[in-house]
């Protein structure tokens, strides 16, 4: 019953955010072509969390830098909220991210030359917020992800944990609408993969922001609604888990 | 994003990395400091020309004399024009003439004690002296209602001597406060035993009362006597009677001056009021007829001096460019970083050609306090160096105006963003997901 609910839903795309039809992708390395997606459709709902899942080279990392309209597909359609982001150009692609993206690497990804605040702040600073405002801002973001006393730390004086936070934070801090997060816990021990996990899904679930975690740790796909499992550039398979409208219910 | 975050974390950049910014910089401070000490050098030279030609007399005074037609020459002599009042008249309606001086000059003898100087005499409107850069060293200029009176040019005093003396000793007279009389008597002391006594002419001899001694400086007005113009026009008509003489034709009478000074307002006018007047008729002479071609001459010299300053500017202009260029490597990972979590590539663009203006304006400010100190120095110890140009001491061997200031300042900034551009342009086609890869 509850899945022909969420079937009919997603007939009328009522709730669809993120659309891929067909998209393919082909590396030219030198004289090689190497395929790294085939043929790949998918629909993402409004405050879905979906992780995709598959060893290396199964093509889940391209497929998420392609709805964070990093990378340009070589073919098909990718309509993220109604944009048709194989159709912008770089400008453009720039202020979709700003407006609709935030952003978490593996290997945290911060400047290095940043304190904790300053690194969460840029994010804002890009959108022209104005000092004060963004600095209250992410002096708030890094408080929630329990940063509160570490504000004016740089990287380097963080743990792996601390560092990843500090990027939870600024992804986090812009409000987006969508959160993507590529391998999030590789680089952390098992208790602070949990901590950080708990962290990501709770901040998406409280702010209503659909979640696309790349990973290939299979308890962390525990957490997520729909699992889709890549091999080889293809779509082998579609897990549901749960629904988020079950889940808010 | 907003400008001045820009600015600040361009300024962040830079400081981030101090020795190789300061190196940069350095680069930019030797090339714009040469390219300014060495075009102050062709403005010392060009003012010392100028300095030098205005020793000679006032530089935006133009000399109109008699227009000299050949009759045999075709065309030539077409108006038959003459310096007088209506001349003077018509001279003074023209644009940017300030005044109009015509001057009258006779020849004569000073005769203080057994002291001679036989010396032309010129008279002049006392009214437009002052104008005409007239300048009392001692006493006063003339005055409208002076009566016999006259006024010394500078170096006079030398110009007496002692007609029975064999040898010339310097002439112990006080030009201020000895007795002179003054006659118009061509040939003063030089009595022809060949003319009879009853062919002679009666001179006048008239006791003189002296206004003053003109200031040095000015060649012009170093050799000479001034009277009024109307003193002059009446002691004429005085000899002219005594030798009972009428005016030879060609020869210029009571209503024709000698010659006429024609003042304009500014230099830059000199040119196209001679050349009116030229048209209308006379010669027309200037002192900027010269200071043209000497000033051609300091553009051209100018020109090769800046040309060696602008080498040592564009090796610097290749240092900011090889700065941002590593700097961009180093940063590629920053950079992507940025471009991921939102940094527009104009952002990215700006930022990179700020930093690089900002190098070339910081050079450029330390450069010109660098450029004031090396001007100071050759000022003060290069008189060695100026004597080389021919310039001589007294005027300034190295000039940096002020305009110069603020043109060098715009111009290292310029070069900065010229410098910063290709580096720039790299960093804003970064692909983001590929920068943010290299580690």
């Amino acid at each position: 019953m509850v899945d022909f609910n969420s079937q009919l839903r997603r007939c009328i795309n009522l709730d669809e955010f993120i659309r891929l039809n067909n998209v393919k992708k082909i590396y030219r390395m030198g004289d090689e072509k190497i395929k790294a997606l085939d043929d790949v459709s998918l629909s993402i709902e409004k405050r879905e969390f979906i992780c995709l899942i598959g060893t290396s080279g199964s093509g889940k990392s391209t497929l998420l830098n392609m709805m964070a309209g990093l990378e340009k597909p070589t073919k098909g359609e990718i309509i993220v909220n109604n944009h048709h982001l194989e159709k912008m150009n770089e400008r453009q692609l720039t202020k979709f991210r700003q407006l609709n993206v935030g952003f978490v690497f593996q290997s945290y990804n911060l400047i290095p030359t940043l304190t904790a605040l300053e690194n969460v702040s840029l994010v804002l600073t890009f959108k022209g917020i104005p000092k004060s405002t963004r600095e209250k801002a992410a002096a708030k973001m890094l408080k929630n992800v329990g940063l509160g006393g570490r504000l004016h730390h740089k990287p380097s004086e963080m743990s792996g944990g601390q560092q990843q936070r500090v990027s939870i934070a600024r992804a986090f801090v812009s409000n987006p609408r969508i959160v993507f997060a590529d391998e999030p816990t590789g680089n952390l021990d098992t208790k602070t993969t949990y901590e950080v996990m708990d962290l990501i899904t709770g901040m998406a679930k409280d702010f209503n922001q659909t979640l696309v975690i790349v990973t290939h740790d299979v308890e962390i796909s525990d957490y997520a609604h729909r699992i889709v499992h890549l091999r080889d550039g293809n779509i082998e398979k579609i897990e549901i888990q749960k629904t988020h409208k079950e889940e808010t219910e | 994003m907003n400008n001045l975050d820009i600015v600040f974390m361009g300024i962040k950049n830079l400081w981030r990395r101090k020795l190789r910014t300061f190196l940069t910089v350095l680069g930019v401070i030797i090339g714009a400091s040469s390219i300014i000490v060495m075009l102050s050098l062709g403005f010392g030279l060009s003012q010392a020309f100028e300095d030098q030609i205005a020793q000679w007399g006032s530089l935006t005074t133009i000399n109109v004399q008699q227009g000299w037609s050949d009759p045999s020459m075709p065309g030539a002599g077409k108006e038959d024009v003459s310096l007088d009042d209506a001349a003077v008249v018509s001279f003074k309606t023209l644009p940017h003439v300030v005044s109009v001086s015509p001057t009258l000059e006779t020849y004569g003898s000073i005769i203080n004690g057994r002291y001679v100087a036989g010396v032309p005499i010129r008279g002049i409107d006392p009214d437009v002296m002052e104008e005409f850069g007239f300048e009392a060293g001692e006493g006063r200029l003339l005055a409208a209602g002076d009566e016999l009176t006259v006024l010394f040019g500078s170096d006079m005093a030398q110009n007496f001597y002692d007609p029975k003396s064999r040898v010339w000793r310097e002439p112990k007279i006080n030009l201020m406060k000895d007795r002179m009389t003054m006659t118009l008597n061509p040939n003063y002391g030089w009595d022809d035993p060949n003319i009879p006594p009853s062919e002679k002419v009666d001179y006048k001899e008239y006791k003189i009362k002296v206004a003053g001694v003109l200031a040095g400086g000015n060649w012009e007005h170093s050799y000479g006597v001034y009277m009024p113009l109307t003193e002059i026009q009446k002691l004429i008509k005085e000899k002219e009677k005594a030798e009972d003489l009428r005016p030879a034709p060609g020869q210029p009478t009571n209503s024709q001056y000698m010659r006429i000074d024609v003042k304009v307002d500014d230099m830059k006018n000199v040119k196209d009021v001679q050349d009116t007047i030229k048209i209308m008729g006379y010669e027309a002479y200037s002192l900027n007829d010269q200071l043209e071609s000497m000033k051609e001459t300091a553009g051209i010299i100018q020109l090769v001096l800046g040309g060696i300053g602008a080498i040592s500017l564009l090796v610097a202009a290749i240092g900011i460019t090889n700065t941002m260029v590593m700097s961009i490597y180093e940063r590629t990972r920053e950079i992507g970083i940025m471009k991921v979590i939102g940094a527009s590539i104009t952002d990215i663009k700006k930022l990179f050609l700020f930093e690089s203006a900002l190098i070339g304006l910081l050079g450029g400010i330390i450069g010109i306090g660098v450029s004031y100190l090396l001007s100071f120095a050759i000022n003060q110890f290069g008189s060695a160096f100026g004597d080389m140009f021919g310039t001589g001491a007294g005027t300034k061997i190295s000039i940096i105006p002020i305009w110069l200031v603020f043109a060098a300042l715009a111009f290292s900034a310029l070069i900065g963003i010229i410098s910063g551009y290709y580096p720039a342009r790299r960093a804003m086609n970064l692909s983001a997901i590929e920068a943010i890869r290299t580690e």
